[in-house]
């Protein structure tokens, strides 16, 4: 169901009201920029964070934290990048360890199964990126803090303030010589840290060896149609008409598990910094077919949403295909999207 | 400096302060014994002192702490299971733009199907919410019925039987067409708390690698 008007009113008050209270008491040396920055002194940019993966190779070994009921667990990985001109660079993600884990431990053998299965969506996904130089303009604010150190280089501290308050704000420490953010923090609206990737060394230069096999398949495709004729063309695939409000679809992707060989056809869309997936899975059983909620005389359309305040994850069954809408905790407006697309899914069969 | 030394009339003092029917023994007692003297003079004072409501710091009532103290409330009982259960029960209040499309006719951006014309409906609410008296009704009909004459009797049979048989062909083609448009179906959310049955699900790998 969607929020009231009212609620969501409130939430967005109280989130503004957090915000600017943190704004407020950071150095009086913070100043807001659309891209290009006032006089003295390094200047970051939206326009250099976007030019950096297609410019600066780089080596950074760095500590992603994971949060999780369980608690907070930290994974040392080392990226190596190899700039090509274009916004996909060459890249390897390698799995170090997992910081207080001996090797080869049940958790250390865990997490390197991880990375051999999803380093692909860790380094693309998982980390700050300006994925639309125009959009993100539009959406979100720049705001400089000054320098300071981190691991002995200078970077700039900047914090990225999105538009609207339903987003994820960014604190960033950036490299100044190369742009590449050597500190990363991710809040929502109420200040809560729902991500956290912070580099402990920084070369830059990157050497790539031979290729790893990865265990899932990912091909890149370049539209919706190219997808589905990739996948043969299964029956139940729902191109959505319109992403909500600001964002766009700038991915297509098509997973290959390796165990059963089912792909999965996995739309990324963006308002420029900020991600959701829509995921479509066909020839999967409808999980919710044996559920009371079914009324006898009428089948009842159901959408399963599971919220907290990192993740929502919305999950429907229409004509043998899976769908799943998945983003922000704080993106209600999911809700909508994911109904408009079930809408389309049962009109079009 | 050394504690003094309780003496068995210091102990029954102490326990017994207060009490109805040892007062006379425990002033006998106070009057000869320095310690017990000192010991009721600060009972005493530390009960004025009690007795005073305190005073908070004015931190604690200012406008933006109390209003952050309801937010708070309001937040946790939101996100509680009962907040959860409101929102799902009580009506949703009309958004201020709902009643300004409706007067200016628009549908609203959930609606999907055929929009109404505007001029027609800006006619329909025009229409006056009084019915007319029958005094009025019949003094319409008779008029118009006495300005037609006999002369349009041939007409008026001609351009009836010319609707009805418009109205025939109309209601077959109706019936025999088939529907283009669906009910909307209706979408009913139900809340979960894991995804821990979804094989793939990339906002839980990237915010808890996958853990279940």
């Amino acid at each position: 169901m969607l929020s009231s008007p009212d609620v969501k009113f409130r939430k967005h008050r109280r989130g503004a009201v957090a915000v600017l209270a943190v704004l407020l008491v950071m150095p009086a040396v913070g100043r807001a920029q659309g891209d290009a920055g006032g006089g003295g002194g390094p200047v970051i940019s939206f326009a250099g964070l976007s030019q950096m993966l297609a410019s600066q190779d780089h080596t950074v070994v760095q500590l992603r934290r994971f949060f999780s009921p369980s608690g907070v667990t930290a994974v040392r990985e080392e990226a190596r990048v190899q700039a090509n001109g274009t916004a996909e660079p060459d890249y390897e993600l390698e799995f170090l360890g997992v910081e207080g884990e001996p090797n080869g431990s049940p958790l250390w053998q865990y997490w390197d199964q991880t990375y051999r299965d999803h380093g692909k969506l860790f380094f693309e996904h998982g980390l700050f990126r300006v994925r639309d130089l125009s959009k993100v303009h539009h959406n979100y604010v720049l705001h400089d803090f000054g320098t300071t150190l981190r691991i002995g280089r200078a970077v700039q501290r900047v914090v990225v303030f999105p538009n609207e308050l339903d987003k994820s704000i960014w604190l960033l420490e950036v490299d100044i010589a190369t742009n590449v953010p050597l500190y990363t923090a991710e809040y929502d609206a109420q200040m809560r840290l729902l991500s956290e990737v912070e580099a402990v060394s920084f070369l830059p230069g990157s050497h790539l060896g031979p290729p790893s096999g990865s265990a899932t398949t990912v091909t890149v495709l370049p539209t919706f149609d190219a997808a589905q004729t990739f996948m043969g063309a299964p029956a139940g695939l729902v191109e959505p008409l319109e992403a909500t409000a600001e964002y766009e679809l700038h991915k297509v992707e098509v997973r290959t598990d390796p165990l059963n060989n089912r792909q999965t056809l996995v739309l990324a869309f963006t308002d420029g910094v900020d991600e959701f997936f829509v995921i479509q899975g066909p020839g999967v059983p409808d999980s919710f077919a044996g559920l009371p909620v079914r009324q006898k005389t009428e089948p009842s359309h159901t959408i399963a949403r599971y919220r907290d305040p990192a993740m929502s994850v919305l999950l429907f069954w229409e004509n043998g295909v899976s769908f799943q809408v998945a983003g922000r905790g704080s993106l209600l407006r999911l809700d909508e999207f994911a109904q408009a697309i079930y809408i389309q899914a049962l009109l079009d069969n | 400096m050394t504690s003094p030394r309780l003496t068995p009339e210091c102990r029954a003092m102490l326990r017994g302060a207060g009490r109805d029917g040892v007062d006379r023994a425990i002033r006998d007692h106070a009057d000869a014994c320095a310690f017990c003297r000192d010991w009721l003079q600060r009972r005493a004072g530390l009960t004025e002192l009690l007795a005073q409501p305190v005073k908070p710091p004015s931190e604690l009532t200012s406008a933006a702490m109390l209003d952050g103290i309801r937010e708070r409330i309001i937040e946790a009982g939101e996100e509680s299971s009962l907040g959860r259960v409101l929102e799902e029960v009580l009506p949703q209040p009309a958004a201020p733009q709902t009643a300004q499309r409706a007067a200016t006719g628009d549908a609203g951006d959930d609606w999907a199907g055929p929009a109404l014309d505007r001029e027609l409906a800006a006619q329909l609410r025009r229409v006056p919410g009084r019915a007319p008296d029958w005094s009025e009704v019949r003094e319409s009909v008779l008029g118009t019925a006495a300005r037609s004459g006999g002369g349009r009797r041939v007409s008026t049979r001609i351009v009836a039987g010319a609707g009805g048989v418009a109205a025939a062909v109309i209601l077959c083609a109706l019936l025999l067409s088939e529907p283009d448009r669906r009910d909307m179906p209706e979408i009913v959310f139900t809340d979960v708390s894991s995804v821990s049955g979804v094989d793939f699900s990339p906002m839980r790998v990237l915010r808890t690698g996958g853990i279940r």
